[in-house]
């Protein structure tokens, strides 16, 4: 099977483990840019939708300033009517009523200006929600894009991960390359040199006894895991 | 105490209406009522146009475009409707020559009997056509 020195193997191990750390990062970070993608896809759609229901309620608004329109049409043509019965009555007698329907007609006049109003600030709204959705269409397909091509790489980081994996077996078996082990091993010996330097620091200090009571203590482990060997 | 007496004024009783653009009056005891413009029935081979207002069949003589209201006036006995004089004002006005006056501009009086014959005529000029 070890038809590579020991050196090579474990050098061979931890460039695997750090290919498989990497390789399960970029899938996570793959994950959360999916959940993310998706996420803003459907919060476009979700504006999308609720400018639909802005026209629906638009539609609504002109209906019901248009009926408005006519009970005011209708209201005025009643005021002149009553004017007319005043008319008819003569200038003296008619008076009242005529003054009246002046008032009336006069207060029918200024609902019909404000109600003009309405309606012009309900078609500026309906120009500024057609101008939105308009806006927003680019902006939908584009995050549909995006969702889509993250799935994609999504998709390609799971078929590198499995190739990862299928080589990492195959490494076991042809060199007895282990992947887990060779990453402990790496760590042990980043760790082992971090407490050499600890001590060296400790040393040049003057803090000798505490160095040693450490090199005491790490001799004592060393001791006790050779026993339980 | 005596009860001041009514003093009689000359300004005629009436109604503004604006025809083609131009201001016309009618005098108040010829028009009956306004009512929102109906749906009209043209009847077939007469050139005539007829409405149902207010569950009563009226002949339709249009002097301008649909408009906001059909002037109702009774000539002769009989109820026609004017489509496309609009209203502006009614009460009591200045007269001036045929017409009043109405802010400070002439406004002829419309001559609906003559309307009616006049389009009389063109009903019995297409019936003779025929």
């Amino acid at each position: 099977m070890s038809r590579i020195s020991d050196a090579e193997r474990q050098r061979l191990a931890e460039r695997l483990a750090e290919a498989v750390r990497a390789s399960t990062d970029a899938e996570q970070a793959s994950g959360q840019a999916q959940a993310q993608a998706a996420r803003q896809a459907a919060e476009v759609e979700g504006l999308l939708e609720g400018g639909e229901r802005l026209a629906l309620r638009g539609r609504d608004l002109r209906a019901s300033v248009q009926e408005l329109r006519d009970t005011l049409e209708r209201g005025r043509l009643s005021t002149l009517n009553a004017a007319l019965e005043g008319a008819r009555l003569g200038e003296v007698a008619g008076k009242a009523l005529m003054a009246m329907t002046e008032e009336v007609r006069s207060a029918l006049g200024r609902s019909a200006d404000v109600l003009d109003d309405h309606a012009t600030r309900v078609a500026e709204l309906e120009r500024e929600r057609e101008r939105l959705v308009l806006a927003l269409g680019p902006l939908a397909d584009a995050a549909r894009a995006v969702a889509s091509e993250v799935m994609r790489a999504a998709e390609r980081s799971r078929s590198q991960q499995e190739a990862l994996a299928e080589l990492s077996l195959e490494l076991r078996d042809q060199f007895g390359v282990d992947p887990e082990l060779g990453g402990l091993v790496a760590r042990a010996s980043r760790e082992a040199a971090d407490l050499l330097d600890t001590l060296k620091a400790l040393e040049a200090r003057g803090a000798h006894s505490e160095a040693r009571e450490l090199l005491a203590r790490i001799s004592a482990l060393s001791k006790s895991r050779t026993d339980e060997s | 105490m005596s009860t001041p007496t009514p003093v009689p004024t000359s300004n005629r009783a009436g109604v503004i209406v604006r025809l083609r653009g131009e201001l016309r009056f009618l005098s108040a005891h010829l028009v009956r009522r306004f009512v929102p413009p109906p749906t009209l029935s043209d009847v077939a081979g007469t050139g005539l146009t007829m409405a149902l207002v207010d569950g009563q069949v009226l002949a339709i003589i249009p002097v301008g475009p649909r408009g906001a209201a059909l002037t109702v006036c009774e000539v002769g006995g009989e109820l026609v409707g004017l489509l496309g004089a609009d209203p502006e004002a009614v009460g009591f006005f200045e007269p001036d020559g045929a017409g009043v006056t109405f802010d400070g501009q002439n406004a002829p009086e419309l001559d609906v009997a003559e309307l009616v014959r006049a389009s009389a005529r063109g009903t019995f000029e297409q019936e003779a056509e025929a």
